[in-house]
């Protein structure tokens, strides 16, 4: 009887037990989750698109699934939120590719695959991220990945790649194209995580002006055309306000966490979120920034820009919450929970009974939850199926 | 419940960064040498435990041989074993447990400060103990034509990752002798389990390296030279085994001296590899005149002992013993009193 027990436990099974313990602690400690869902919804709030791992997803307003678009050839993971045009959706991958996709049956027109340079059959710039969603205009799409910038020609059958502008960390931000005349030329701005505001020439990528942001800046800024302005705001526990035409700085505002995403510009007010679990309203005036009134929703973060619909502000925190804001009187009208941290961005769509939150996370089992506004009670939600 | 460790750690690493010229590679190359240096007491510590653990492994084994029907004498005998020689089993498992939080924090440190995902980004604002800090966020990850926050594509670091792994295996592994095709199990397991380690660690750490970080390679390779330079300041690395050689028979030698230094009662028989050399008068045991019953222990007086131990046989060079016989000898020189004390280093 001993002697069969000693036989099963030879070396290899205590060398492979021992490995295999190791390995799954050690992937333990790493973390499984690379991201968060990228969720977009189309300008007229009729379909909201969710990329998340290895499909992206087309919905109606009413939960049913219009397509999913697959790229089973190259198994790549899409954590980008998608850019969605009339005709087409435009997603980036991690492997630094862009997709166009047909919008109404989820076909793919073409992908966009960067040249990559090879020494001694190993390539170069592989592992080329693009975790931004894409910014259009006209024929010309314009996306960050880990080294910069790239600016494609879409007037083709296929994408031409017309230039690469290189910055020393990556671009997580979507670009913010500006073309109003009343402004000046037509601009590229661009905030990078290597703590720069960047403003291009479309045209050739040359840079018209760059400002140091003293931080990291992971999303894109917001123009203010009354002013001439750009607000963006960092990872520094700062906001920022910039001339528009040569990034002269115009007004800062200290906050009390990192600011993640774009803030909502509406009314000569700014909206937004820190990561420490504020909530900001914060007026323009000519001079700068007026009066703040600010408040601590949660310990959690407050990743994604918050949505203003009819007076009511509504937050989606980490702490898998969701609470809206009279902002009359600044009372809370509802809170409610959406089973999972909600980070990835917060949305509204036209649903049958009026206007309807859309709420994405990072949990795969809740990966997109939709809310009534007007009492946040839940309309339906959708898991991750491979 | 990592991250007492940990956001000292990620601030520790953004203070460095900060001094070291914003590079990344600089900063994770002196945390790491920063870190192995703070455990060097605890790496000498379990070093100085396994030394001793090694050192009675030819006395458990001969326990082992004659205890083989009886675990629960076998058990017996081994404590007692570990209480006369002043050894706790269990001292070399607890620097190590010591350090494995450690080592795991430093790996999630590096893993969270590089912030190569939007996950890993967002925990980093509460991570930060000191202020002033979060401008140097996230570290700048490019060095040379790597990208720290990705896998190497050229597949350079993980290679390095292999080999310095397999040195520090190779130089730093306890001999573990095999039975010599004398039956014992034990022994040849371990031996067996040694070499494995030493070929599965480093392909298990190439493969970690192939998946993260480049900057965990380079914590991986810090680590591993670190630790080769550690051991060999220690006396410990035993180059010799780089090119397939062993060191002289340094253990059968570090017995017969742990035995005779200790005064022990012990008697030992150890399997014999090579013939009994000719004892030298000074060290010339006394024979035991009285005949004693097999198994037992005889002190240097003669007198039987706790039974269950084992016969030593003692030579001038060490204490190698023909295989299999009883030989009946004593343990000590008759001038020296019997002790239970631990032996000297």
């Amino acid at each position: 009887m001993n002697t069969s027990r000693t036989s099963r436990l030879t070396p290899r099974f205590w060398v492979l037990t021992i490995l295999i313990l190791g390995g799954m602690l050690l992937s333990a400690c790493t973390g499984s989750n690379e991201s968060w869902a990228g969720v977009s919804t189309d300008a007229n709030g009729e379909t909201v698109v969710v990329s998340f791992e290895k499909q992206v997803v087309s919905y109606g307003v009413d939960g049913s699934r219009n397509w999913t678009y697959k790229d089973d050839d190259s198994k790549a993971k899409f954590y980008a939120p998608s850019l969605i045009t009339n005709d087409r959706v435009y997603v980036g991958d991690y492997a630094g590719r862009v997709h166009a996709i047909n919008r109404i049956d989820g076909k793919r027109i073409w992908i966009y695959e960067p040249k990559v340079s090879k020494v001694l059959g190993f390539s170069l710039g592989a592992n080329d991220r693009i975790l931004g969603p894409v910014a259009q205009s006209g024929d010309s799409l314009f996306f960050g990945n880990e080294h910069g910038i790239v600016k494609l020609d879409i007037s083709g059958e296929q994408p031409r790649e017309v230039w690469k502008f290189e910055t020393e960390h990556s671009i997580w931000a979507q670009p913010l194209y500006v073309n109003d005349p009343e402004l000046g030329e037509p601009t590229l701005f661009v905030a990078a995580l290597d703590q720069y505001l960047y403003a291009l020439n479309p045209e050739n990528g040359e840079v018209r002006w760059s400002v140091d942001l003293e931080g990291a800046a992971v999303s894109s800024p917001v123009l203010d055309a009354a002013n001439g302005r750009l607000y963006v705001g960092t990872l520094n526990y700062k906001l920022y306000a910039f001339d528009f035409n040569d990034g002269a700085k115009v007004a800062e505002f200290k906050t009390e966490g990192w600011i993640w995403d774009t803030p909502l510009f509406e009314n000569d007010t700014l909206y937004f979120g820190d990561l420490s679990g504020y909530v900001y309203v914060l007026p323009i005036t000519p001079e700068g920034f007026g009066e703040v009134w600010k408040t601590k929703l949660s310990d959690a973060a407050l990743r994604a820009a918050p949505v203003l619909v009819d007076g009511v502000l509504v937050v989606a925190s980490q702490d898998e919450k969701v609470y809206a804001i009279n902002l009359d009187d600044k009372s809370r009208k509802w809170e409610q929970s959406v089973g999972a941290p909600a980070v990835a961005g917060l949305f509204v769509l036209e649903g049958e009974d009026g206007p309807m939150l859309v709420v994405g996370t990072k949990d795969k089992e809740n990966l997109l939850v939709t809310l009534r506004l007007d009492n946040g009670e839940k309309v339906w939600s959708k898991k991750y199926e491979d | 419940m990592l991250d007492i460790i940990i956001n000292p750690f990620i601030t520790v690493l953004l203070v460095l960064y900060g001094l070291l010229g914003r590079n990344v590679f600089l900063a994770i190359v002196g945390f790491t040498i920063l870190v192995r240096f703070a455990l060097l007491p605890l790496t000498i510590k379990q070093q100085r435990s396994f030394k001793r653990m090694q050192e009675l492994s030819p006395k458990l084994r001969q326990l082992q041989e004659k205890y083989k029907n009886d675990r629960e004498r076998l058990t017996q005998e081994q404590m007692a074993l570990y209480r006369e020689h002043g050894v706790n089993p269990f001292a070399g498992c607890l620097p190590l447990l010591i350090q494995l939080p450690i080592f795991l924090s430093l790996w999630r440190a590096i893993l969270a400060t590089l912030a190569s995902t939007p996950d890993q980004l967002l925990e980093l604002q509460d991570r930060i103990m000191i202020g002033g800090l979060d401008h140097l966020v996230p570290l700048k990850n490019t060095f040379l034509w790597m990208n720290l926050a990705l896998p190497d594509q050229f597949y350079i670091l993980p290679i390095l990752v292999v080999i310095t792994t397999y040195l520090q295996q190779k130089l730093i592994m306890p001999v573990t002798p095999t039975s010599s095709g004398s039956g014992n199990d034990a022994a040849d397991q371990a031996a067996r389990m040694s070499k494995q380690m030493t070929t599965f660690m480093p392909l298990l750490f190439g493969f970690f390296a192939l998946t993260y970080s480049s900057g965990l390679s380079i914590y991986f390779i810090t680590s591993n030279i670190v630790g080769i330079i550690q051991y060999a300041m220690m006396g410990k690395a035993d180059f010799r085994r780089l090119i397939g050689r062993e060191a002289p028979k340094k253990e059968e030698k570090v017995v017969s001296e742990l035995v005779a230094d200790n005064e022990s009662d012990v008697v030992i028989e150890a399997p014999a590899k090579t013939p009994a050399k000719p004892t030298p008068p000074a060290r010339q045991p006394r024979v035991a005149k009285e005949p004693v019953e097999a198994g037992s222990v005889v002190s240097a007086t003669g007198r039987q002992l706790k039974p269950g131990i084992t016969e030593r046989k003692l030579t001038g060079s060490g204490a190698s013993a023909s295989s299999g016989n009883t030989t009946k000898s004593v343990s000590k020189s008759s001038k020296t009193p019997p002790s239970r004390t631990r032996p000297k280093k």
